[in-house]
């Protein structure tokens, strides 16, 4: 119990604090009289906010002293993560005093690129920004203004949505590996579902997980870690954790069982489960019967294709380990059985046949009839949230809005469109790029040189990045957006939790200089008046947000977060009343979880493809098997550079935030926790591999792909695959600030492919050769 | 045992942590909870690989095996706070000594860095400060520092206190209250952050307490214990499920 904290909150967030000189640690000095008269009278203040340092949406307190931010810690109301926070959120302090932070726009001086910058004022920047947008729009060319954003949270993506329809551009894209508010495609072919699917971990018998390493950068890491945590000391025993990565990743490391496949296997493993489950009979007949479809189909192509034997010699997992896994995953029928759950949220491929891998892996979820039981797999519920009032739009919007979009989602098309221009068929030149939360020259495989490529034609580029980051080194202007606990925050947790939430704070401290980027928005709108102006008619974000909330306040369902017990939306006597608990307690939250099965599940979905999904699979893995055994074959130390035998897998630890965290020290000194490695980026090789190669422990070495050669040092980790090696994505930026810069990045040597049906880059496709330097 | 230091009697308090390693996620969030709460700083790559970081709280990973029997553990590393402590008895300055409440105290002003302390020290959780390093740092990053905790100087040791400011905070206030500290009152940052809450705290000299609880569990061990320090840090053992 934190009766002081809480009481703080009940309390309205003020109160004097009588500050304790360390009694016990000091001993009295002469000068504590006078210390004592500077240090009694201070202010401390508590604010909350949702931090933003990952997608997770964990609920947090900010202790001010004096207006200074001393202490962030998670909110113990907080649905999400129950009071506890990851090293990210911890150390986000170092990101709100970060000297290399922008506070003030800058412009490019001289050639743009130089990275030469001259400050100008707001109002200027923003005359600049409306001025342009208006001339486009007046030559009919309000489509080629094109916005990236990138992983972002909150309202203000609906708000950006809306801005650019009422503008005319078709062109608002998100630039993102995963989207947490949509159903992983599998799911949508598999569920029919629209909202994603949710799991129930705490309450589940066994979870098999694939390439997900669910406690380190799962979509919500600390409400995972807090169901860990429950599973492992339930009163039964507890749930088996067996997780599916070819590295030992933390997760893998916790795990009952590891399981260390092949790269890109995940997909045979999962029907070799599948089928082992259906020869000795041990998939959940009742619910198969009751809410299967195309489960013949599948049945026989799983059974005549999928043996333990041929799995083997594939993901070289040995034929025994699968049939246990499939023994034990599988219902034994004994009553009051928790369910057992199979996820691959979040990159168990990466690599070829993406969405074919996802199938797989979900089809054992139909097998073990664990969807819709507590324990199991839920649906993720939205949050009744108020819908967007109807939008206006004018003769030139719907102009712009009947251009095709440059690409839906797809990087490689897009940057194929951008460097194509006038040139290709259904193509336009881009006339004005912005940049929010998007620092594609950094992220984008193929790294900085393929970016700025791409964009040296665009006349005006204009990031929001609080940080001289990689992209904004190239921009014309850079609008620092205004760090998050000096704005409006807002978050709906819309994954695997399997609850709604919502939750919105004021900010939590006054903005440095920056402009909280949603606001810029609305003053533009406003600037750039008619139906732009009334689409957004909101005089700021805290505006949108009450609008929101009313949707909340109206559906009457759910709860708001209280240190005496959640307090029904009902029980509040008005919607002020019941906003202003909201923003003052953290939370609103609606534990009933959705149905998954209001549709059938279909195991023989129709998805893109000639052939059925289960046969394209195995044939797919086969051939890429037999060209990765031919790049595999000569690996010794005197091969020649542009042989490339390893297959390099990328990874993130759980202190890797994205850019706008890359700037922390604390996170940078504390990069990993399983080899205790800070500060660079280094390669993981299995211990044979490098001994051959004769390479020892924290030897620099040189990893080299098709596209590009980075210097690193090596780490031999016992955890990692012979014939595989890891490189943690995050180090090696070309800007940000002064402590982002060490390492290299991984980005420089992948090749930048997608697949073609889930738009996912398949960072699993690059091969590298390694040397020492 | 040690006398106490100071005019002050014990009250009756001993305090302990218990962390389960079976609910442990090895995610490090107690280290930077800590690093926080505590003014830690951060140091840079010249000195972080000279092994000059400080992290009075330390995940240490154990790798066992070869691929693919590996295994790796995770254990999170405080100051052990000793009830027979090494340290505190090399000392030639006694600024390391047992609190009446069980707490292996560091008076940062009584220090001289001979560093007696950090070579006895069996678990090597005590650290050394071989610069002034917030004064080293940008100003503007020492603007979060907590108002709580001193600063330390360059040349002296330092080590996990459990928070002792959060104790002093607390006794203040049941001392205006005219009362005794309530059970789960006094917090320490590694606890109260852990996303999997596999930290424990309290008293226990109280029976009734968790920690005291926890502390006869049949998963119960202490680190090192057969050299006598007698560490009132204590671990619950990972339970074994697979094959």
């Amino acid at each position: 119990m934190k009766i002081s904290r809480r009481h703080l909150l009940v309390g309205g967030g003020t109160m004097a604090a009588g500050m304790t000189l360390l009694k016990g640690l000091v001993p009295d000095s002469a000068d504590s009289a006078t210390l004592l008269d500077d240090w009694t009278n201070h202010q401390e203040e508590w604010s909350l906010s949702v931090c933003q340092q990952c997608v997770g949406g964990c609920g947090v307190m900010v202790r001010q002293m004096d207006g200074r931010a001393v202490r962030i810690e998670g909110n113990p109301l907080h649905p999400v993560n129950q009071g506890g926070l990851c090293p990210k959120g911890l150390a986000s302090l170092q990101g709100l005093y970060d000297p290399d932070r922008l506070t003030t726009p800058l412009r490019a001086k001289g050639k743009r690129g130089s990275g030469e910058f001259e400050p100008i004022s707001w109002k200027d920047a923003a005359a600049l920004v409306a001025g342009r947008l208006k001339t486009l729009r007046q030559e009919g060319k309000a489509h080629t203004a094109l916005m990236l954003g990138g992983q972002f949270r909150g309202q203000r993506h609906g708000l950006f949505s809306r801005f650019w329809s009422a503008y005319g551009s078709p062109n608002y894209l998100r630039l993102r590996c995963v989207a947490p508010d949509e159903p992983a495609a599998a799911h949508a072919f598999m569920n029919g579902v629209s909202s994603p699917l949710a799991y129930d971990l705490a309450e589940s018998r066994y979870v098999l997980a694939f390439g997900c390493n669910l406690l380190e950068t799962g979509p919500a890491p600390v409400h995972q870690a807090a169901q860990f945590g429950r599973l492992r000391v339930r009163q039964d025993g507890g749930a088996h954790v067996t997780v599916v990565d070819p590295r030992m990743s933390v997760s893998a490391a916790k795990a009952d069982l590891w399981v260390p496949v092949r790269p890109g296997t995940d997909g045979v493993l999962a029907l070799a489960i599948a089928h082992v489950m259906l020869k000795e009979n041990r998939y959940d007949k009742a619910f198969v019967a009751a809410h299967v479809q195309g489960f013949e189909r599948f049945r026989q192509q799983v059974l005549a294709q999928y043996s333990p034997a041929i799995a083997a010699q594939i993901t070289g997992i040995p034929e025994d380990t699968i049939r246990k896994i499939a023994q034990d995953f599988a219902p034994t029928g004994r009553p009051g059985e928790k369910p057992a759950v199979a996820l691959g949220e979040r990159g168990p491929a990466y690599s070829g046949d993406d969405l074919r891998t996802r199938l797989a892996i979900h089809a054992l979820n139909a097998l073990s009839g664990s969807l819709g039981k507590a324990g199991g797999v839920v649906l993720q519920t939205p949050a009744p949230l108020a819908p967007w009032p109807a939008l206006p739009q004018d003769a030139p919007a719907k102009t712009g809005l009947s251009h095709p979009p440059l690409a839906n989602r797809d990087m490689g098309a897009l940057l194929a469109a951008l460097k194509a221009g006038k040139s290709s068929a259904k193509g336009y030149p881009v006339n004005a790029l912005f940049l929010y939360y998007a620092n594609p020259a950094f992220s984008l495989g193929g790294g900085r040189e393929e970016w700025n490529q791409a964009i040296q034609n665009i006349p005006l580029v204009v990031s929001f990045s609080p940080w001289l980051d990689d992209s904004a080194r190239q921009a014309d202007l850079i609008l620092p957006d205004a760090h998050w606990l000096e704005r409006w925050q807002d978050d709906s947790v819309s994954h695997l939790p399997g609850f709604a939430s919502f939750s919105a704070a004021p900010p939590a401290l006054p903005a440095a200089g920056g402009l909280p980027t949603e606001e810029f928005f609305l003053e533009l709108a406003r600037a750039l008046g008619g139906t732009t102006a009334q689409a957004l008619p909101w005089k700021t974000y805290g505006d949108v947000l009450a609008h929101k909330a009313q949707g909340l306040y109206g559906a009457k369902r759910g709860a708001v977060t209280d240190p005496k017990g959640p307090r029904p939306v009902g029980a509040f006597g008005s919607f002020a009343e019941f906003w202003k608990a909201l923003q003052t307690r953290g939370a609103w939250a609606d534990n009933r979880p959705g149905n998954p099965l209001a549709r059938p599940f279909n195991l023989s979905p129709d998805v893109p493809g000639k052939e059925y999904w289960v046969n394209a699979l195995l044939a797919g893995r086969q051939s890429a098997l037999g060209a990765a055994e031919t790049k595999a074959k000569t690996n010794t130390p005197s091969e020649a550079p542009g042989n490339f035998p390893f297959q390099l897998v990328t990874f993130k630890t759980n202190t890797r935030s994205g850019t706008r965290g890359a700037n922390q020290p604390w996170l940078q000194q504390n990069a990993s926790h399983h080899l205790r490695q800070g500060w660079d980026g280094w390669v993981e090789i299995n211990p044979d591999d490098a001994q051959r190669l004769d390479i020892d422990d924290q030897d620099p070495v040189w990893v080299s792909s098709a596209r590009g050669k980075i210097r690193m040092n090596a780490r031999l980790y016992p955890g990692t695959r012979p014939g595989v090696v890891h490189i943690p994505y995050g180090p090696g930026h070309q800007g940000v600030g002064r402590w982002a810069q060490e390492g290299e990045n991984p980005n420089q040597l992948m090749a930048t492919t997608f697949d073609p049906h889930t738009r996912q880059p398949l960072w699993g496709d690059t091969w590298v050769h390694i040397e020492r330097a | 045992m040690e006398q106490p230091h100071g005019e002050k009697k014990s009250t009756g308090h001993r305090w302990g942590m218990v962390i389960d390693l079976d609910k442990c996620s090895g995610c490090g969030a107690c280290e930077v909870a800590c690093m926080v709460e505590n003014n830690i700083p951060f140091v840079e790559k010249g000195d972080y690989q000279r092994s000059r970081s400080i992290s009075w709280m330390k995940v240490v990973p154990e790798t066992e095996g070869t691929f693919p029997e590996v295994r790796t553990k995770f254990m999170p590393q405080p100051c052990m706070q000793c009830d027979n402590p090494p340290c505190t008895k090399v000392c030639p300055v006694h600024a390391t000594y047992l609190n009446p409440e069980g707490i292996v105290a560091q008076v940062y002003w009584r220090c001289i860095g001979c560093r007696l302390c950090m070579a006895a020290c069996p678990y090597t959780v005590k650290y050394f400060n071989w610069h002034n390093f917030q004064q080293a740092q940008p100003a503007a990053m020492t603007q979060y520092a907590n108002p709580d905790v001193s600063l330390r100087d360059k040349g002296v040791v330092e080590k996990c206190t459990f928070c002792h400011h959060r104790l002093m905070k607390v006794k203040d206030q049941a001392r205006l209250e005219n009362r005794e500290i309530r059970p789960g009152e006094y917090t320490v940052a590694c606890q109260d952050n852990c996303p999997s809450k596999a930290i424990f705290f309290g008293d226990l000299n109280d029976p009734h307490s968790e920690v005291a609880r926890l502390a006869d569990n049949l998963r119960a061990f202490r680190l090192m214990d057969e050299l006598g320090t007698q560490p009132k840090v204590i671990y619950l053992a990972e339970r074994k499920r697979h094959d």
